[in-house]
């Protein structure tokens, strides 16, 4: 099943937000854009964190440079989070003898 | 209805000005801002009050009006009125099913605000209290018992009145989400359908303890068993099972049965293993006969 893409330009204009802005964040591979005939898009499952960094960008100001720190940290820490559940899961058991 | 002292929620003084408003509600809404504090309730809750405070103070004509009326705002009676009716109401249409815990909450202005200022404005600076292009994204729980995930179920759910055949997987961990595509709220300017997100509590309702898809389990076995060897039988989750002991086991022998533990999620027909660990029970109580044995035994140095 081919992924439902996302054109660009109903993106930006829906926000209001400069199509340069979503090409940095590809050029800073936060996130990923697809090109079909010279037309940018976005990819279904990539659109909630688009819009989490236009948010992080129009709510805070954050630059690009800021949301490429802001993406690592948060992906560290979904990472440790599920750490943090299997080793929970880990203890439980321990707990248990 | 309580009233709301958005000065203190700010962490201001009365007589703060634009700009210190203005700093302060930067400075909370870095913190709580819910795209940097993922899955905590909390601080999307505090993220709402900070917006609807400075929503208020840094709007002259709110602020005004607030500082005027606040504290005994005269329709905050009939707003109340108003506002358990519509209650009463949505209760005779209840959704949802059993054990499930449904939907989300989409008041994202108080109710002090509502009476004092209508409805919702729509001029957040926070783009997330409405979806501007794709739904807002759903959140449920549903708690099952380890029991139910033996298998791959199918299950009909009611989320904001819409009915959701939705399949759970044979070996779902406890705390674990499943996205159910497009069953969220839905988009605006063309934009697609938000994502239904469900966090599944599973209860250990056996007595078997987990890590994964692997079980745990520690069995009483009688010393002279542990000595001379012979034969257990054993619960498993699928029935039972005979298990031999070897002669001279040593207390704390760990015994592995594969494919005995839990499906694997999303793995089909694969199995995750038991572990038995064997605790040999030093016996109580003994008879004169059985202490005379002991003693008989003590005397080989044993």
């Amino acid at each position: 099943m081919d992924t439902q893409l996302i054109h660009l330009n109903d993106f930006c204009t829906s926000y209001e937000i400069e199509i340069t802005f979503i090409t940095e964040l590809y050029n800073y591979d936060i996130i990923e854009l697809k090109s079909v005939d010279d037309h940018q898009f976005i990819p279904l499952e990539e659109l909630p964190k688009v819009e989490k960094m236009v948010r992080l960008h129009q709510d805070l100001n954050i630059n690009i440079e800021g949301l490429e720190a802001v993406h690592q940290l948060l992906e560290r820490n979904s990472a440790m989070q599920e750490e943090l559940r299997l080793l929970k899961q880990k203890l439980n058991r321990l707990d248990a003898i | 209805m309580e009233f709301i002292d958005y000065y203190k929620v700010l962490g201001i003084s009365k007589n703060a000005t634009e700009g210190d408003i203005k700093k302060a509600y930067r400075k909370l809404a870095r913190k709580h801002h819910p795209d940097l504090n993922p899955d905590n309730e909390e601080a999307e809750k505090n993220f709402k009050k900070i917006n609807e405070a400075n929503e208020v103070l840094s709007n002259k004509e709110k602020r005004k009006k607030y500082d005027q009326y606040g504290k005994d705002w005269q329709h905050a009676d009939e707003f109340e009125k108003q506002k358990q009716q519509q209650r009463q109401h949505s209760r005779q249409n209840p959704g949802g099913a059993g054990g499930f815990n449904g939907g989300q909450s989409n008041e994202d202005f108080s109710d002090f605000f509502e009476s004092m200022f209508g409805g919702q404005q729509g001029n957040f600076n926070s783009s997330r209290q409405n979806a501007r292009f794709r739904g807002q994204d759903y959140n449920a729980s549903l708690t099952l018992n380890l029991t139910d995930t033996l298998t791959t179920e199918k299950q009909t759910l009611t989320v904001n009145n819409k009915k959701i055949r939705i399949t759970i997987p044979a070996g779902i961990e406890d705390e674990q989400t499943i996205k159910i595509a497009g069953y969220g709220g839905p988009g605006v300017n063309n934009g697609p359908a938000g994502n239904l997100f469900i966090k599944f509590m599973v209860q250990n309702n056996t007595e078997f303890t987990r890590e994964g898809a692997n079980l745990y389990k520690t069995i009483e076995v009688p010393l002279t068993k542990a000595i001379l060897g012979g034969d257990i039988t054993i619960d498993t989750l699928t029935g039972k099972v005979k298990l031999k002991v070897k002669p001279e086991t040593q207390n704390g022998t760990k015994v592995k049965l594969s494919g005995k533990g839990l499906p694997k999620y999303k793995k089909e027909n694969q199995f995750g293993d038991l572990y038995i660990t064997y605790q040999v029970k030093i016996p109580t109580n003994l008879t004169k006969e059985q202490k005379e044995l002991f003693e008989a035994l003590a005397a080989t140095n044993l």
